[in-house]
């Protein structure tokens, strides 16, 4: 690997990595609220809230999970998939190097940019933004004042920016570039292909979105403000965020399909099964992608007929992601495993997937979703499939990538130990999360315990925390694992 | 699931409980072959050859879990049409809401059945309703997005600012329950929290009554003191 592109590679993987562990710990910070309401933090308590006893101030909460989902998105996943396109992809099309490896390098010098942007609006007067990840406007422009919530948006404006960049690179090393043959391509090239394409079609809008909302806090516009009032249109952002949230999803999972299905492949030995059916399926998804994303409106008071086709077109996702799971039991079918790591993580992650792809059934029908819209079964569903699966999945990218960069293969033993804590750990804090949007509780309330219905779920919360802690903990063993290699 | 005081509810919680079922057994049914598939083939790796079957086998395979998937969508959806509840019947209780940064703020026609009137009953935070009657609800924000959500009733409307939500159900029960906000709306988003009781006929006819005659009280007191919102409700 030529060694600019190492350093690259190298330097944006440690900036994932640093927005991973920050997305961790606010996760912690999170799920302790939660859990223990108002009770002071063990440890980081009097340095973090020394005005509230250590407890997690009510007003601080918002900007913990709207930072968590913005660094684990823009600033960990993002980054992450990145770098391992940057490390994996030119072999797989015969090269030595990208077509522009320059785009990548001013990825990372956005991806870092953004990052300090986001850590500098913590320090500003009002603080770190409270609009949760998606920035509904107009919470997001008249009723939060303050730089933070400016930064903000400038910092995932640079993520957004240097996602396109790198994508610009790798659909260009892909299709102009490469030297082998389409019929060739490992399935990971095209989940890279696919996901790029995505992050072409779709950051753009993003970006625009970012855009219209700085122009509203910033230049006197109301584009997303009271129609009434001002001529916007506050349901307008959510169209926009959402053509690009929902094809966002599989632009982080898509890279995911495609490693699961070569690592299981090189696990047993053979080539992946139904292997054209599912560069078909993954075509089928990148189209639909940008056609479902209404099934975050669902209870927005659109249309019937439009709630009706969004449903439609959601359910109508289940079939392509049929033809990934028939590839992996095909793949298996008769084989013989002999198990590496990158196997023991693709395993867990298939599993995974598998329950976080199927919880999202009672969410696409019109009428079960009007009870578990905006719960904790929402945020259940989506950790399972983008956090758990895609942590996973990266997991069993970086097996192969990590040695490209000069550090040696790790732990086998290890590696399966920390697979399999983590995919338990993630079970055990995301399926509680099921449990309780079931009973009716609203996901982004700081103190659930005030609702008298939600109170007899508090143990489900405390089981969720617990398990996050382990999960957090076991992440310890992914380090002993490289260490362990390297000796 | 909380009790459900509605009369619809029960066609929500059927739903749910069916897609659940399904999506339970088929991640039964794929863990437990992948487990076996693992299995078979770590104990391969030691002791046997591997072997496949024909790609067209497979495929087939494909074909056939793709048409299961696909009926088991149609089910479903057929299922969420069948538990729609359609527009709200013409007798319905009409109650409007006012969501603000954080409160909750219900208007009641009065006895003139109109609103906009000098009897127009409104309360805060407190949403009393009569049992075995249709209510249809229409939402409205003053500042920023909220999500006006009844677990008990399984009612649901998220509004935005300049837009109109409306919500129906029947009360079936009597019994209390409470509201909650479910989308963002800033820092003290968890405290825009409500009262609910679906009350017998006499007890809510009553609590109506009482709160007729304070408003009018109030009223002769402090003239022009009635809180200023609402609108005329629309078709």
């Amino acid at each position: 690997m030529h060694p600019a592109d190492r350093r690259t590679a190298l330097l944006t993987l440690l900036l994932a990595c640093a927005g991973a562990s920050l997305g961790a710990l606010l996760s912690l910070l999170i799920r302790w609220q939660l859990a223990f309401p108002g009770r002071p933090l063990p440890l980081l308590g009097a340095l973090l809230y020394p005005d509230h006893h250590g407890a997690v101030a009510a007003s601080s909460y918002p900007a913990l999970f709207t930072l968590h989902g913005t660094v684990m998105i823009y600033f960990a996943v993002t980054p992450a998939l990145s770098a391992l396109g940057l490390v994996r992809l030119p072999p797989m099309v015969g090269l030595h190097r990208p077509a522009h490896p320059f785009l990548h390098r001013a990825a990372l010098a956005l991806y870092a940019l953004g990052f300090s942007l986001l850590l500098l609006g913590l320090l500003s007067p009002f603080g770190a933004p409270a609009f949760g990840w998606t920035a509904s406007a107009p919470l997001s422009t008249a009723r939060s004042p303050g730089a933070g919530a400016t930064l903000w948006l400038l910092a995932v404006a640079c993520s957004g920016l240097g996602a396109l960049l790198g994508s610009f690179d790798i659909l260009s090393t892909l299709v102009v570039a490469r030297k082998v043959a389409w019929s060739r391509l490992p399935l990971s090239a095209y989940g890279h292909l696919f996901a790029s394409a995505l992050n072409a079609l779709f950051l753009p809008i993003l970006l625009g979105a970012l855009a219209l909302l700085f122009s509203d806090r910033h230049l006197g516009t109301a584009h997303f403000t009271h129609p009434l009032r001002q001529g916007g249109d506050p349901l307008v952002y959510q169209h926009l965020f959402w053509i690009f949230g929902h094809p966002e999803v599989y632009i982080l999972i898509l890279p995911v399909w495609g490693a699961l299905s070569d690592s299981l492949a090189r696990a047993v030995d053979r080539p992946p099964a139904l292997a054209r059916a599912v560069v078909a399926a993954m075509a089928a998804v990148t189209l639909l992608s940008s056609l479902v994303y209404g099934h975050h409106l669902l209870t927005a008071g659109l249309s019937p007929l439009l709630v009706e086709g969004f449903m439609a077109l959601t359910l109508l996702i289940s079939l392509p992601s049929t033809a990934f799971v028939a590839s992996w039991v095909a793949t298996l079918h008769g084989a013989s495993l002999r198990p590496d790591a990158a196997a023991s993580y693709s395993l867990a992650a298939v599993a995974i997937f598998v329950l976080g792809g199927l919880t999202g059934v009672p969410l696409a029908l019109v009428s079960t979703d009007r009870y578990l819209h905006d719960s904790a079964f929402v945020v259940g569903h989506f950790h399972l499939v983008m956090a758990a699966t895609v942590l996973l999945g990266l997991l069993a990218m970086s097996q192969d990538a990590l040695p490209r960069l000069g550090i040696r293969a790790p732990s086998f033993a290890v590696s399966r130990a920390h697979a399999w804590a983590t995919a338990l750990g993630a079970l055990g804090v995301f399926l509680p999360m099921l449990r309780l949007g079931l009973g009716g509780a609203p996901r982004r309330l700081y103190d659930p315990s005030l609702y008298r219905y939600l109170s007899p779920l508090l143990s489900w919360q405390r089981a969720a925390t617990a398990a996050a802690a382990l999960l957090v903990t076991a992440q310890l063993l992914w380090l002993l694992a490289w260490w362990r290699g390297r000796r | 699931m909380p009790p459900d005081l509605s009369s619809e509810g029960h066609r929500i919680d059927a739903l749910l409980r069916v897609s659940l079922g399904l999506t339970a057994a088929l991640a039964a049914f794929f863990l437990l072959s992948l487990a076996w598939l693992v299995y078979r083939a770590r104990k391969r790796a030691s002791d046997a050859a591997p072997s496949s079957s024909a790609p067209s086998a497979y495929a087939f395979g494909l074909g056939l879990a793709v048409l299961v998937f696909g009926l088991i969508d149609l089910a479903l959806a057929a299922g969420s049409r069948r538990a729609a509840v359609g527009p709200p019947p013409p007798d319905a209780l009409r109650v409007e809401v006012l969501a603000q940064q954080w409160a909750w703020r219900f208007r009641y026609a009065g006895p003139d059945d109109r609103f906009g009137t000098a009897d127009d009953v409104t309360t805060l935070n407190d949403l009393r309703l009569p049992v075995g009657r249709a209510v249809s609800m229409q939402v409205r924000s003053l500042d920023t997005s909220h999500g006006f959500f009844i677990p008990m009733l399984r009612a649901r409307a998220d509004t935005y600012p300049g837009r109109t939500a409306r919500t129906w159900f029947r009360t079936a029960r009597e019994g209390r329950g409470e509201l909650a906000c479910t989308v963002l709306c800033g820092d003290a988003h968890y405290q825009m929290r409500g009262e609910v009781a679906v009350l017998s006929n006499e007890q809510y006819a009553q609590w109506m009554n009482g709160l007729m005659e304070d408003q009018r009280r109030a009223a002769a007191a402090a003239p022009g003191s009635a809180p200023a919102w609402g609108w005329s409700w629309l078709p």
